[in-house]
Protein backbone atom coordinates (compact mmCIF):
# COMPACT_ATOMS: atom_id res chain seq x y z
CA UNK A 1 0.00 0.00 0.00
CA UNK A 2 1.39 3.30 -0.99
CA UNK A 3 2.19 5.54 1.86
CA UNK A 4 0.05 8.64 1.82
CA UNK A 5 1.84 11.76 2.82
CA UNK A 6 -0.41 14.69 3.43
CA UNK A 7 1.63 17.83 3.18
CA UNK A 8 -0.25 20.99 3.79
CA UNK A 9 0.88 23.57 1.25
CA UNK A 10 1.94 26.79 2.82
CA UNK A 11 0.93 30.15 1.43
CA UNK A 12 3.84 32.53 1.08
CA UNK A 13 3.68 35.81 2.93
CA UNK A 14 6.72 38.01 2.32
CA UNK A 15 8.55 39.39 5.34
CA UNK A 16 8.82 43.05 6.22
CA UNK A 17 12.04 43.59 4.25
CA UNK A 18 10.68 41.92 1.10
CA UNK A 19 7.44 43.88 1.36
CA UNK A 20 9.40 47.10 1.81
CA UNK A 21 11.47 46.42 -1.31
CA UNK A 22 8.44 45.31 -3.32
CA UNK A 23 6.51 48.36 -2.14
CA UNK A 24 9.28 50.76 -3.12
CA UNK A 25 9.52 49.16 -6.55
CA UNK A 26 5.76 49.48 -7.11
CA UNK A 27 5.13 51.93 -9.92
CA UNK A 28 2.78 54.15 -7.99
CA UNK A 29 3.81 57.44 -9.58
CA UNK A 30 3.88 60.87 -7.95
CA UNK A 31 1.19 60.05 -5.39
CA UNK A 32 3.31 57.30 -3.88
CA UNK A 33 6.46 59.45 -3.91
CA UNK A 34 4.73 62.38 -2.23
CA UNK A 35 3.40 59.99 0.42
CA UNK A 36 6.90 58.54 0.95
CA UNK A 37 8.54 62.00 1.14
CA UNK A 38 5.84 63.13 3.56
CA UNK A 39 6.60 60.19 5.87
CA UNK A 40 10.39 60.56 5.64
CA UNK A 41 10.29 64.32 6.25
CA UNK A 42 7.94 63.71 9.18
CA UNK A 43 10.50 61.36 10.75
CA UNK A 44 13.23 63.93 10.06
CA UNK A 45 11.28 66.66 11.86
CA UNK A 46 10.53 64.33 14.79
CA UNK A 47 14.24 63.55 15.21
CA UNK A 48 15.08 67.28 15.15
CA UNK A 49 12.39 68.02 17.75
CA UNK A 50 13.85 65.35 20.03
CA UNK A 51 17.34 66.87 19.77
CA UNK A 52 15.95 70.39 20.16
CA UNK A 53 13.98 69.54 23.30
CA UNK A 54 17.06 67.91 24.86
CA UNK A 55 19.44 70.82 24.12
CA UNK A 56 16.92 73.45 25.24
CA UNK A 57 16.48 71.49 28.45
CA UNK A 58 20.22 72.01 29.05
CA UNK A 59 19.69 75.83 29.22
CA UNK A 60 18.01 75.48 32.58
CA UNK A 61 19.53 72.30 33.90
CA UNK A 62 23.17 72.42 32.75
CA UNK A 63 24.02 75.87 31.27
CA UNK A 64 27.66 74.89 30.63
CA UNK A 65 26.56 71.80 28.75
CA UNK A 66 24.22 73.99 26.71
CA UNK A 67 27.09 76.28 25.69
CA UNK A 68 29.15 73.24 24.84
CA UNK A 69 26.32 71.79 22.73
CA UNK A 70 25.74 75.05 20.86
CA UNK A 71 29.46 75.36 20.13
CA UNK A 72 29.37 71.83 18.67
CA UNK A 73 26.70 73.04 16.27
CA UNK A 74 29.16 75.76 15.24
CA UNK A 75 31.92 73.19 14.65
CA UNK A 76 33.84 73.55 17.93
CA UNK A 77 34.30 70.42 19.96
CA UNK A 78 36.37 70.55 23.19
CA UNK A 79 37.87 73.90 22.16
CA UNK A 80 39.07 72.57 18.81
CA UNK A 81 37.50 73.68 15.55
CA UNK A 82 36.56 70.93 13.09
CA UNK A 83 35.26 72.15 9.75
CA UNK A 84 33.42 68.90 8.82
CA UNK A 85 31.41 69.29 12.02
CA UNK A 86 30.39 72.82 11.10
CA UNK A 87 29.59 71.86 7.50
CA UNK A 88 27.70 68.79 8.66
CA UNK A 89 25.45 70.78 10.97
CA UNK A 90 24.89 73.51 8.36
CA UNK A 91 23.85 70.99 5.72
CA UNK A 92 21.75 69.22 8.35
CA UNK A 93 20.05 72.53 9.09
CA UNK A 94 19.30 72.92 5.39
CA UNK A 95 17.87 69.39 5.39
CA UNK A 96 15.68 70.30 8.34
CA UNK A 97 14.33 73.37 6.55
CA UNK A 98 13.68 71.24 3.46
CA UNK A 99 11.80 68.70 5.60
CA UNK A 100 9.65 71.37 7.25
CA UNK A 101 8.92 73.20 3.99
CA UNK A 102 7.96 70.03 2.07
CA UNK A 103 5.94 68.60 4.96
CA UNK A 104 4.05 71.86 5.38
CA UNK A 105 3.20 72.45 1.71
CA UNK A 106 2.34 68.81 1.04
CA UNK A 107 0.27 68.79 4.21
CA UNK A 108 -1.79 71.65 2.83
CA UNK A 109 -2.28 69.63 -0.37
CA UNK A 110 -3.56 66.64 1.62
CA UNK A 111 -5.87 68.85 3.71
CA UNK A 112 -7.24 70.34 0.48
CA UNK A 113 -8.33 66.84 -0.62
CA UNK A 114 -9.95 66.30 2.78
CA UNK A 115 -11.98 69.48 2.43
CA UNK A 116 -12.83 69.02 -1.21
CA UNK A 117 -12.95 65.35 -2.33
CA UNK A 118 -13.59 66.44 -5.92
CA UNK A 119 -10.13 68.06 -5.99
CA UNK A 120 -8.75 64.50 -6.01
CA UNK A 121 -9.13 64.53 -9.78
CA UNK A 122 -6.31 67.10 -9.93
CA UNK A 123 -3.90 65.16 -7.70
CA UNK A 124 -0.96 65.02 -10.14
CA UNK A 125 -1.21 68.75 -10.87
CA UNK A 126 -1.42 69.48 -7.14
CA UNK A 127 1.81 67.54 -6.62
CA UNK A 128 3.51 69.56 -9.36
CA UNK A 129 2.37 72.76 -7.63
CA UNK A 130 3.77 71.49 -4.32
CA UNK A 131 7.15 70.75 -5.95
CA UNK A 132 7.17 74.14 -7.70
CA UNK A 133 6.45 75.97 -4.42
CA UNK A 134 9.04 73.81 -2.65
CA UNK A 135 11.76 74.68 -5.18
CA UNK A 136 10.76 78.35 -5.21
CA UNK A 137 11.33 78.53 -1.46
CA UNK A 138 14.32 76.21 -1.25
CA UNK A 139 16.56 77.81 -3.90
CA UNK A 140 17.05 81.16 -2.07
CA UNK A 141 17.00 79.44 1.32
CA UNK A 142 19.80 77.10 0.23
CA UNK A 143 21.97 80.08 -0.77
CA UNK A 144 21.11 81.87 2.47
CA UNK A 145 21.95 78.86 4.66
CA UNK A 146 25.10 77.70 2.88
CA UNK A 147 26.66 81.10 2.07
CA UNK A 148 28.10 81.64 5.59
CA UNK A 149 30.18 78.49 5.06
CA UNK A 150 32.26 80.47 2.57
CA UNK A 151 33.51 82.65 5.43
CA UNK A 152 35.72 81.40 8.26
CA UNK A 153 33.90 80.34 11.38
CA UNK A 154 33.26 82.95 14.04
CA UNK A 155 33.21 80.24 16.61
CA UNK A 156 36.61 78.68 16.46
CA UNK A 157 38.26 81.17 18.82
CA UNK A 158 35.36 81.03 21.21
CA UNK A 159 36.29 80.14 24.78
CA UNK A 160 35.30 76.57 25.49
CA UNK A 161 33.46 77.28 28.71
CA UNK A 162 32.29 80.24 30.66
CA UNK A 163 33.22 80.63 34.36
CA UNK A 164 31.62 78.40 36.93
CA UNK A 165 28.23 79.36 38.23
CA UNK A 166 24.78 80.04 36.93
CA UNK A 167 25.80 81.53 33.65
CA UNK A 168 22.61 82.20 31.79
CA UNK A 169 20.92 84.36 34.40
CA UNK A 170 20.27 88.08 34.03
CA UNK A 171 23.44 90.16 33.89
CA UNK A 172 25.56 87.48 32.30
CA UNK A 173 27.10 88.15 28.90
CA UNK A 174 24.98 87.08 25.96
CA UNK A 175 25.46 83.53 24.86
CA UNK A 176 27.88 83.24 21.96
CA UNK A 177 26.21 82.63 18.67
CA UNK B 1 8.47 52.34 -30.65
CA UNK B 2 5.15 52.61 -32.39
CA UNK B 3 3.91 49.04 -32.61
CA UNK B 4 0.99 48.28 -34.85
CA UNK B 5 -1.69 45.73 -34.07
CA UNK B 6 -0.28 42.94 -36.18
CA UNK B 7 3.42 43.59 -35.63
CA UNK B 8 5.04 40.65 -33.88
CA UNK B 9 7.12 41.32 -30.78
CA UNK B 10 9.58 38.93 -29.18
CA UNK B 11 8.93 39.30 -25.49
CA UNK B 12 11.09 38.24 -22.59
CA UNK B 13 8.59 37.39 -19.89
CA UNK B 14 9.78 37.22 -16.28
CA UNK B 15 7.26 35.46 -14.08
CA UNK B 16 7.36 35.34 -10.29
CA UNK B 17 6.96 31.63 -9.49
CA UNK B 18 6.15 29.96 -6.19
CA UNK B 19 5.33 26.31 -5.66
CA UNK B 20 4.20 25.80 -2.06
CA UNK B 21 5.17 22.12 -2.16
CA UNK B 22 8.75 22.71 -3.27
CA UNK B 23 9.83 26.32 -2.75
CA UNK B 24 10.71 28.10 0.45
CA UNK B 25 10.43 31.47 -1.28
CA UNK B 26 9.37 32.65 -4.73
CA UNK B 27 11.84 32.91 -7.60
CA UNK B 28 11.86 34.36 -11.10
CA UNK B 29 11.57 32.30 -14.26
CA UNK B 30 12.09 33.69 -17.71
CA UNK B 31 10.27 32.67 -20.90
CA UNK B 32 10.45 33.83 -24.50
CA UNK B 33 7.12 34.49 -26.17
CA UNK B 34 6.26 35.91 -29.56
CA UNK B 35 3.12 38.02 -29.46
CA UNK B 36 1.23 40.38 -31.69
CA UNK B 37 0.38 43.95 -30.83
CA UNK B 38 -3.29 43.27 -30.27
CA UNK B 39 -2.60 40.32 -27.97
CA UNK B 40 -3.12 40.89 -24.27
CA UNK B 41 -0.76 40.10 -21.41
CA UNK B 42 -3.19 37.31 -20.49
CA UNK B 43 -2.64 35.72 -23.94
CA UNK B 44 1.10 35.80 -23.34
CA UNK B 45 0.78 34.11 -19.94
CA UNK B 46 -1.60 31.52 -21.36
CA UNK B 47 0.83 30.90 -24.20
CA UNK B 48 3.46 30.05 -21.58
CA UNK B 49 1.02 27.80 -19.73
CA UNK B 50 -0.24 25.99 -22.82
CA UNK B 51 2.98 25.57 -24.78
CA UNK B 52 5.95 25.96 -22.43
CA UNK B 53 5.21 25.24 -18.78
CA UNK B 54 1.84 23.84 -17.82
CA UNK B 55 2.61 24.14 -14.10
CA UNK B 56 2.26 27.93 -14.29
CA UNK B 57 -0.79 28.79 -12.20
CA UNK B 58 -3.05 31.80 -12.52
CA UNK B 59 -6.68 32.78 -12.05
CA UNK B 60 -8.74 33.88 -14.98
CA UNK B 61 -12.36 33.53 -15.87
CA UNK B 62 -14.04 35.82 -18.36
CA UNK B 63 -10.81 37.22 -19.82
CA UNK B 64 -12.64 40.39 -20.84
CA UNK B 65 -12.16 42.74 -17.90
CA UNK B 66 -15.47 41.97 -16.24
CA UNK B 67 -14.89 39.23 -13.67
CA UNK B 68 -11.75 40.71 -12.09
CA UNK B 69 -9.98 37.36 -11.61
CA UNK B 70 -6.66 38.07 -13.29
CA UNK B 71 -5.43 41.03 -11.27
CA UNK B 72 -1.63 40.93 -11.09
CA UNK B 73 1.38 43.20 -10.96
CA UNK B 74 2.39 43.80 -14.57
CA UNK B 75 5.67 45.67 -15.02
CA UNK B 76 5.41 46.78 -11.39
CA UNK B 77 1.85 48.11 -11.51
CA UNK B 78 -1.42 46.40 -10.60
CA UNK B 79 -3.66 45.72 -13.58
CA UNK B 80 -5.91 43.10 -15.13
CA UNK B 81 -3.85 40.91 -17.46
CA UNK B 82 -6.80 40.81 -19.86
CA UNK B 83 -6.89 44.59 -20.26
CA UNK B 84 -3.24 45.33 -21.10
CA UNK B 85 -2.39 45.14 -24.78
CA UNK B 86 1.08 44.12 -25.90
CA UNK B 87 1.32 47.10 -28.28
CA UNK B 88 1.08 49.41 -25.25
CA UNK B 89 4.10 47.90 -23.48
CA UNK B 90 7.08 50.24 -23.44
CA UNK B 91 9.77 47.57 -23.51
CA UNK B 92 10.06 44.01 -24.75
CA UNK B 93 10.65 42.76 -21.23
CA UNK B 94 7.50 41.93 -19.34
CA UNK B 95 7.48 41.19 -15.61
CA UNK B 96 4.49 39.50 -14.05
CA UNK B 97 4.07 39.13 -10.28
CA UNK B 98 1.19 38.33 -7.93
CA UNK B 99 -0.53 41.31 -6.30
CA UNK B 100 1.14 42.55 -3.15
CA UNK B 101 -0.12 42.33 0.42
CA UNK B 102 -2.05 39.05 0.21
CA UNK B 103 -0.51 35.59 0.87
CA UNK B 104 0.65 33.85 -2.31
CA UNK B 105 -0.92 30.40 -2.70
CA UNK B 106 0.85 29.46 -5.93
CA UNK B 107 2.59 31.47 -8.66
CA UNK B 108 0.16 34.30 -9.52
CA UNK B 109 -2.68 33.09 -7.30
CA UNK B 110 -3.15 34.85 -3.97
CA UNK B 111 -5.40 34.08 -1.04
CA UNK B 112 -8.31 36.50 -1.46
CA UNK B 113 -9.97 35.58 1.83
CA UNK B 114 -8.60 38.56 3.83
CA UNK B 115 -9.76 40.85 1.01
CA UNK B 116 -13.31 39.46 0.97
CA UNK B 117 -13.46 39.44 4.77
CA UNK B 118 -12.84 43.19 4.70
CA UNK B 119 -15.42 43.55 1.94
CA UNK B 120 -18.05 41.70 3.98
CA UNK B 121 -17.30 43.75 7.08
CA UNK B 122 -18.82 46.93 5.59
CA UNK B 123 -22.30 45.41 4.94
CA UNK B 124 -22.13 45.64 1.14
CA UNK B 125 -25.83 45.06 0.56
CA UNK B 126 -29.01 47.12 0.61
CA UNK B 127 -30.53 47.53 4.05
CA UNK B 128 -34.07 48.83 4.15
CA UNK B 129 -36.65 47.43 6.57
CA UNK B 130 -39.40 49.76 5.47
CA UNK B 131 -42.39 48.04 3.85
CA UNK B 132 -41.56 47.45 0.19
CA UNK B 133 -43.72 49.47 -2.20
CA UNK B 134 -45.79 47.65 -4.78
CA UNK B 135 -43.51 49.01 -7.51
CA UNK B 136 -39.76 49.67 -7.39
CA UNK B 137 -38.11 51.79 -4.70
CA UNK B 138 -37.95 54.95 -6.77
CA UNK B 139 -34.88 57.13 -7.06
CA UNK B 140 -34.21 60.30 -9.01
CA UNK B 141 -31.46 60.35 -11.66
CA UNK B 142 -29.48 62.72 -9.41
CA UNK B 143 -29.75 60.33 -6.48
CA UNK B 144 -28.61 57.47 -8.69
CA UNK B 145 -25.72 59.51 -10.08
CA UNK B 146 -24.46 60.21 -6.56
CA UNK B 147 -22.91 56.73 -6.27
CA UNK B 148 -22.65 55.78 -9.95
CA UNK B 149 -18.85 55.49 -9.97
CA UNK B 150 -18.68 53.08 -7.08
CA UNK B 151 -21.24 50.67 -8.61
CA UNK B 152 -18.58 49.76 -11.18
CA UNK B 153 -16.34 47.85 -8.78
CA UNK B 154 -15.59 44.25 -9.84
CA UNK B 155 -13.67 43.32 -6.66
CA UNK B 156 -10.44 42.50 -8.49
CA UNK B 157 -8.35 43.79 -5.54
CA UNK B 158 -6.12 45.95 -7.78
CA UNK B 159 -6.78 48.99 -5.55
CA UNK B 160 -6.44 47.35 -2.14
CA UNK B 161 -3.20 45.59 -3.06
CA UNK B 162 -1.69 48.78 -4.50
CA UNK B 163 -2.25 50.62 -1.23
CA UNK B 164 0.91 51.19 0.90
CA UNK B 165 -1.07 51.40 4.18
CA UNK B 166 -2.59 47.99 3.32
CA UNK B 167 0.85 46.48 2.61
CA UNK B 168 1.91 47.48 6.09
CA UNK B 169 -1.32 46.74 7.93
CA UNK B 170 -3.42 43.69 7.05
CA UNK B 171 -6.25 44.87 9.31
CA UNK B 172 -6.93 47.99 7.23
CA UNK B 173 -10.24 47.44 5.40
CA UNK B 174 -8.67 48.77 2.20
CA UNK B 175 -9.95 50.91 -0.67
CA UNK B 176 -12.18 48.24 -2.26
CA UNK B 177 -14.22 47.74 0.92
CA UNK B 178 -14.63 51.52 1.33
CA UNK B 179 -15.69 51.89 -2.32
CA UNK B 180 -18.38 49.24 -1.79
CA UNK B 181 -19.49 50.92 1.44
CA UNK B 182 -19.68 54.22 -0.49
CA UNK B 183 -21.95 52.54 -3.04
CA UNK B 184 -24.60 51.95 -0.31
CA UNK B 185 -23.88 54.85 2.05
CA UNK B 186 -24.87 57.35 -0.65
CA UNK B 187 -27.78 55.26 -2.00
CA UNK B 188 -31.02 57.10 -1.17
CA UNK B 189 -32.86 53.75 -0.85
CA UNK B 190 -30.52 52.45 1.84
CA UNK B 191 -31.12 53.02 5.55
CA UNK B 192 -27.86 51.74 7.11
CA UNK B 193 -25.48 54.58 6.21
CA UNK B 194 -24.96 55.45 9.87
CA UNK B 195 -24.06 51.85 10.70
CA UNK B 196 -21.55 51.64 7.88
CA UNK B 197 -20.01 54.99 8.81
CA UNK B 198 -19.70 53.68 12.37
CA UNK B 199 -17.86 50.58 11.10
CA UNK B 200 -15.51 52.69 8.99
CA UNK B 201 -14.96 55.35 11.68
CA UNK B 202 -12.03 53.38 13.04
CA UNK B 203 -8.26 53.51 13.02
CA UNK B 204 -8.42 50.52 10.63
CA UNK B 205 -11.27 52.10 8.68
CA UNK B 206 -11.16 55.14 6.39
CA UNK B 207 -8.72 56.99 8.64
CA UNK B 208 -5.92 54.58 7.66
CA UNK B 209 -6.11 56.09 4.14
CA UNK B 210 -3.14 58.37 3.47
CA UNK B 211 -4.34 59.72 0.10
CA UNK B 212 -1.53 57.99 -1.79
CA UNK B 213 -3.69 57.73 -4.97
CA UNK B 214 -2.19 54.34 -5.95
CA UNK B 215 -5.72 52.89 -5.82
CA UNK B 216 -7.13 55.46 -8.24
CA UNK B 217 -4.30 54.81 -10.68
CA UNK B 218 -4.61 51.02 -10.41
CA UNK B 219 -8.38 50.72 -10.81
CA UNK B 220 -9.13 48.95 -14.14
CA UNK B 221 -12.69 50.35 -14.01
CA UNK B 222 -11.52 53.97 -13.69
CA UNK B 223 -13.31 54.48 -10.39
CA UNK B 224 -11.99 57.61 -8.61
CA UNK B 225 -11.26 55.48 -5.54
CA UNK B 226 -9.47 58.09 -3.46
CA UNK B 227 -12.26 60.58 -4.08
CA UNK B 228 -14.82 58.01 -2.88
CA UNK B 229 -12.79 57.43 0.30
CA UNK B 230 -12.55 61.19 0.87
CA UNK B 231 -16.32 61.51 0.44
CA UNK B 232 -16.88 58.83 3.06
CA UNK B 233 -14.49 60.67 5.43
CA UNK B 234 -16.39 63.85 4.82
CA UNK B 235 -19.78 62.21 5.36
CA UNK B 236 -18.44 60.94 8.67
CA UNK B 237 -17.67 64.49 9.81
CA UNK B 238 -20.69 66.28 8.36
CA UNK B 239 -23.24 63.44 8.64
CA UNK B 240 -24.49 64.44 5.22
CA UNK B 241 -25.03 61.60 2.76
CA UNK B 242 -27.49 63.37 0.48
CA UNK B 243 -27.17 64.52 -3.08
CA UNK B 244 -24.85 67.48 -3.47
CA UNK B 245 -26.85 70.32 -4.93
CA UNK B 246 -24.77 71.94 -7.57
CA UNK B 247 -25.26 75.43 -8.78
CA UNK B 248 -28.08 75.62 -11.29
CA UNK B 249 -29.41 72.18 -10.49
CA UNK B 250 -32.99 71.91 -9.41
CA UNK B 251 -33.73 69.55 -6.54
CA UNK B 252 -36.48 67.13 -7.46
CA UNK B 253 -39.26 66.53 -5.04
CA UNK B 254 -41.26 63.35 -4.90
Amino acid sequence: MAQTLITRPRAYRPGLWTRLRAGLSYGGGVGQWSWLFHRVTGIGIAIFLLIHIVDTFFVVAYPRLYDHTVSIYGGVFNGEYYWPLRWGFRVGELGLIACVVFHAINGVRIIAFDFNPKASAHAPMAFNLVMAAFLLIMVPVTVWVLLPLAEPSKHWKMPEARPEGPALVAGAEPAPR
Amino acid sequence: MAATDTQKRKLTVKVHRYDPERDQAPHWETYQVEAEGHDRVLDVIQNIKWYQDESLTLRRSCAHGVCGSDAMRINGVNALACKILIKNLRSDTLTVEPILGLPVIKDLVVDMKPFFDHYKSVMPYLVNDEPAPTTERLQSPEERARFDDTTKCILCACCTTSCPPFWGDRKYVGPAAIVNAHRFIFDSRDRAAAERLEILNDAEGVWRCRTVFNCTNACPRDIPVTQAIQEVKRAMLTGDVGVEEEEGAVALTA
